[in-house]
């Protein structure tokens, strides 16, 4: 079967192909489209009907669903009779579970069952289904028999509750209902537009399949047909033909590929052919039977024959008569393995029977399949590169006897080099004395080795001179340190000096204070006592007016007692003239005048009294003046002592504040010797750090042995590390004066282990300029 | 051992002639036995009423109601039915089965009057109930019922 698809396949053109395969491709899909459609078309007008049954069947259970739940059977039966009479062809069903019709609206079919009228198995067993477990079904079902076509709704008529009154409530479905909805005039619409569509598409198909065809021919067809009976005579070995199609699409590239493919045949056997004239070198060509079947006019010279005599007639070896044609063949080799042979050196006869040297290659012709067709040679003639191959041969063996000699001695210069590398520039190289480049060489190695000699001995006088720089240095920077450190000592005195001075100003103005305030109290003590003077003065004064007083009363007392005498004369007078009744009157009169007498003598003598103490006063007022005067004295005297004592407290204080002063100067001097301190400490620790370069180096310049005049002997110099002064920080901790390890420095004279000569002669040589 | 259970069965037996006594005598003693007699009985006293309800009232065929149910129905839940669509059933005299009491297997005038063997002896109206109230229909037309029927008592419309 599959061959004679083949044979067919091999035998139908390409034009038939093309129609067969457009006719199926075109009617298969068209035909899948059609199908589609058709099928779109009925479920969708089946789905419309199913829908409108669905409408049907909701309407119909929601009119006899109360009449039923009251009993009320008559109104049931008029409702279904009413679906009959305006529904045309609509048959509605209600069955009860055992599907026996109850209600219907073909009347002659009730009590009978339902099943009769139920044409399809599938629609029978929905029914069953919808009885037994209460659910709708899915989908509406197609009833198709003879003419006629319905579309089955079911629903199942659950027992609900207001139907347990007269159904009970033992089962879950009472019944169902079923509407046939007539689909007759649906098929038949959908049959009509099925035929419609198919019809168009019959012939939209033969259209494009006539199309195809026609565009196809004109587009492919007919120009491949050309390009073959081209490729054919190509084939039969004509390429010499030409194709012209310019268009620019794959047929029109093939084509025009073609033609440059056929071109392109030519020009490589037109190469072929030049290369072959080409060779300037004996050449020829052999079947695989060694038969000539080209050679060159240098091979025909070289062999002596005519080519058109040999060619197709004779072998290679009948021609050549060479010596290899038996040892090792390079074509007959060729053809053998496949693989392209060369640089065969033979020799052969000429035309005239002398023997030449000859290079022969050799190598296989094949075809597009790789069969070898025969095999060509190459015959180079070498007779001049035999010469000149031995004049290179006598030329190296005097190359290799004076590169033996230059290697000889570049190993010589490279022993005098390892030594140097070592460090040794005793040895010198020696010339041979052919003033050549190698005896160049050595003299500019010699003259460097001296230069280099005489620089690392001044690298090791420098770094003599450099050590002992630092030695200097050292030995100066202890001096400083001894000294910084006696200066702090002396700071510090002065600064315990300057704190004592201050201690003993401040308590000279302490007691300066103090006599002040002494002072006032005596001033107030002495005003104290001048106003008790002046209240005495004023006691006296007092006393001098009480006095004053005194003698007046003792006047008026006078004037009394005048009176009173007169009065008692009076009454003397009187009681005399009264006679004996007056004689007691005039006793009192008398002692009247005595009392008055006496009276008069006591005041007389207390007015001089008086005027005694009055003149007592007044000398005492006197003193009392002059002691006024004094006690003014003293107060302004002490007032003067207060003042001056005030200036000395003053000065005492700003005294004190330049005392003051001068201890923060003195501070501030440590602080700064201390900085200094701790300086000489860090140019103590760079100068061990300059020590130990300097020792690397003069131990690294000693690694050179140098001759007479380099070489210096220079003895070991090793600094002791004690120079490093432990760092500290004195300024807020310590005073300047505690420093050990400045003491232990101050111990060491490192300078000391030197010899004194050296010394002197490295100090002359180069410290003044370090 | 035998003479003690034959003493004992003597005095079972004259314990059980004691109580049949005892009943005998007082079922004796009441004069006015009531059983239910059918709606028929009534046709000869109250025609009208009788006439009336046999032709608009539901219960005088009320059997029927049931009888075409009975198809889909268990027999427990059909006998369900008995208690408000026949006359008397599970009392005295009241109906049993469609064979055996066929005159009270429709719900008739003693559903609502009650038993009237004694009104039929006697023709007294004391001996039956002669004025009704809604609480006498409540027996079957309960709220459950009214509401899946829309029934009403008629009792206030002029039944019969």
């Amino acid at each position: 079967m599959i061959n004679w698809i083949h044979e067919l396949q091999k035998r139908t053109s390409l034009r038939a192909k093309i129609l067969v395969a457009t006719i199926v491709v075109v009617a298969g899909f068209t035909g899948v489209f059609l199908y589609q459609t058709v099928s779109f078309h009925t479920e969708s007008a089946l789905n419309q009907v199913a829908e409108s049954s669905q409408g049907l069947l909701k309407n119909t259970y929601s009119a006899i669903k109360y009449p039923m739940s009251v009993g009320d059977s008559k109104t049931v039966e008029k409702q279904l009779k009413d679906i009959k009479d305006h529904m045309e062809g609509v048959e509605v069903y209600i069955s009860d579970f055992q599907q026996v019709l109850h209600y219907a609206s073909e009347e002659d079919r009730i009590h009978t069952s339902i099943i009769h009228y139920l044409w399809e198995k599938e629609t029978q067993r929905a029914l069953a289904d919808a009885l037994g477990t209460g659910l709708s079904p899915n989908q509406s079902f197609t009833e198709i028999r003879n003419d006629e076509a319905f579309l089955v709704t079911i629903k199942p008529l659950l027992n609900e509750r207001p139907c347990h009154h007269c159904h009970g409530a033992s089962k879950k479905v009472l019944g169902a209902m079923v509407v046939k909805h007539p689909v007759k005039e649906v098929y038949a619409s959908l049959a009509a537009a099925r035929n419609r569509l198919i019809i168009f598409s019959v012939v939209e198909i033969i259209g494009i399949i006539l199309v195809i065809n026609f565009l196809f021919n004109r587009l492919v067809t007919r120009r491949i047909k050309t390009l073959a009976e081209k490729t054919g005579q190509v084939s039969a070995g004509d390429i010499t033909v030409e194709v012209h199609d310019d268009s620019q699409d794959s047929i029109g590239k093939l084509s025009q590929n073609f033609d440059q493919m056929i071109r392109n045949i030519r020009d490589r056997m037109e190469y072929a052919n030049s290369l072959k004239l080409g060779i300037s070198e004996p050449f020829f060509m052999v079947d695989p039977d060694m038969k000539l079947t080209y050679m060159n006019d240098a091979a025909a010279k070289l062999s002596g024959v005519r080519s058109e005599n040999v060619l197709g007639k004779k072998t290679c070896e009948e021609v050549f008569k060479s010596d290899m044609c038996h040892t090792g063949c390079p074509v007959k080799k060729a053809m053998e393995t496949g693989e392209a042979t060369v640089g065969h050196r033979v020799t052969t006869k000429n035309a005239e029977g002398k023997e030449v040297p000859i290079m022969a290659s050799g190598a296989a012709l094949r075809d597009s399949a790789g069969k070898i067709l025969g095999g060509f040679e190459v015959l180079r003639d070498i007779s001049k590169e035999v010469e000149a191959e031995s004049v290179l041969r006598d030329s190296y063996l005097k190359e290799e006897e004076a590169k033996k000699n230059l290697q000889h001695r570049v190993e010589s210069l490279s022993d005098i080099l390892r030594g140097v590398a070592g460090g040794d520039f005793t040895v010198k190289a020696e010339m041979s004395g052919e003033n050549d480049a190698m005896d160049q060489l050595v003299q500019r190695t010699n003259e460097t080795l001296d230069h280099m000699e005489e620089l690392i001995g001044q690298t090791k006088r420098a770094a003599l001179t450099v050590v002992m720089g630092v030695r200097h240095i050292s030995e100066g920077n202890q001096e400083l340190s001894q000294r910084t450190q006696q200066q702090a000592a002396t700071v510090e005195e002065t600064s315990a000096t300057v704190e004592q001075l201050v201690s003993n100003i401040n308590q000279n103005a302490t007691n300066t204070q103090r006599a002040d305030s002494l002072s006032k109290e005596a001033v107030a003590v002495a005003m104290e006592g001048g106003d008790t003077v002046e209240k005495t003065a004023q006691a006296m004064n007092g006393m001098s007016e009480s006095s004053r007083k005194i003698v007046e009363m003792m006047d008026l007392i006078n004037e009394i007692t005048f009176q009173t005498n007169l009065l008692s004369i009076n009454a003397a007078v009187e009681a005399a003239r009264a006679g004996e009744q007056g004689r007691g009157f005039a006793v009192v009169a008398n002692e009247v005048r005595n009392l008055a007498k006496r009276s008069s003598e006591a005041s007389k003598d207390i007015q001089n009294l008086v005027r005694d103490i009055m003149d007592q006063v007044n000398t005492g007022k006197e003193w009392v003046a002059q002691l006024e005067n004094g006690f003014k004295k003293i107060v302004q005297t002490i007032k003067q002592v207060s003042d001056a004592l005030s200036e000395v407290s003053l000065a005492t204080r700003e005294g004190s504040r330049g005392v003051e002063q001068i201890g923060q100067a003195v501070d501030e001097m440590g602080g700064v010797i201390e900085h200094n301190a701790s300086l000489v400490d860090e140019l103590a620790g760079a100068t061990e750090q300059l020590n130990e370069k300097a020792g690397l180096l003069q131990s690294m310049t000693d690694k050179f042995k140098l001759g007479d005049q380099g070489d210096m002997e220079v003895e070991e110099l090793n600094f002791k590390k004690s120079y490093q002064v432990q760092k500290k920080d004195r300024r807020g901790t310590e005073p300047p004066t505690i420093k050990p390890l400045r003491d232990e420095l101050a111990t060491q004279h490192p300078i000391e282990d030197k010899p004194d000569d050296l010394i002197e002669k490295e100090l002359d040589e180069g410290f003044e300029e370090f | 051992m035998k003479a003690k259970k034959r003493l004992n069965r003597v005095k079972g037996l004259v314990y059980l002639m004691f109580f049949i006594f005892v009943y005998a005598t007082v079922w004796a003693q009441d004069p006015k036995p009531r059983a239910y007699v059918g709606s028929d009985v009534c046709q000869d006293c109250h025609e009208t009423e009788y006439e009336n309800f046999q032709a608009y009232a539901k219960k005088a065929h009320s059997y029927a109601s049931i009888n075409v149910m009975k198809k889909g129905l268990t027999e427990a839940e059909f006998r369900k039915c008995f208690e408000c669509h026949t006359t008397g059933y599970k009392e005295p005299g009241g109906f049993r089965s469609e064979h055996e009491t066929p005159h009270l297997k429709n719900a008739g005038c003693e559903v609502c009057h009650g038993p009237g063997s004694l009104h039929v002896e006697t023709g007294e109206p004391k001996d039956i109930k002669g004025s009704l109230t809604a609480e006498d229909c409540d027996v079957c037309h309960s709220s459950e019922r009214v509401e899946a029927f829309d029934y009403k008592p008629l009792i206030h419309g002029g039944a019969h």
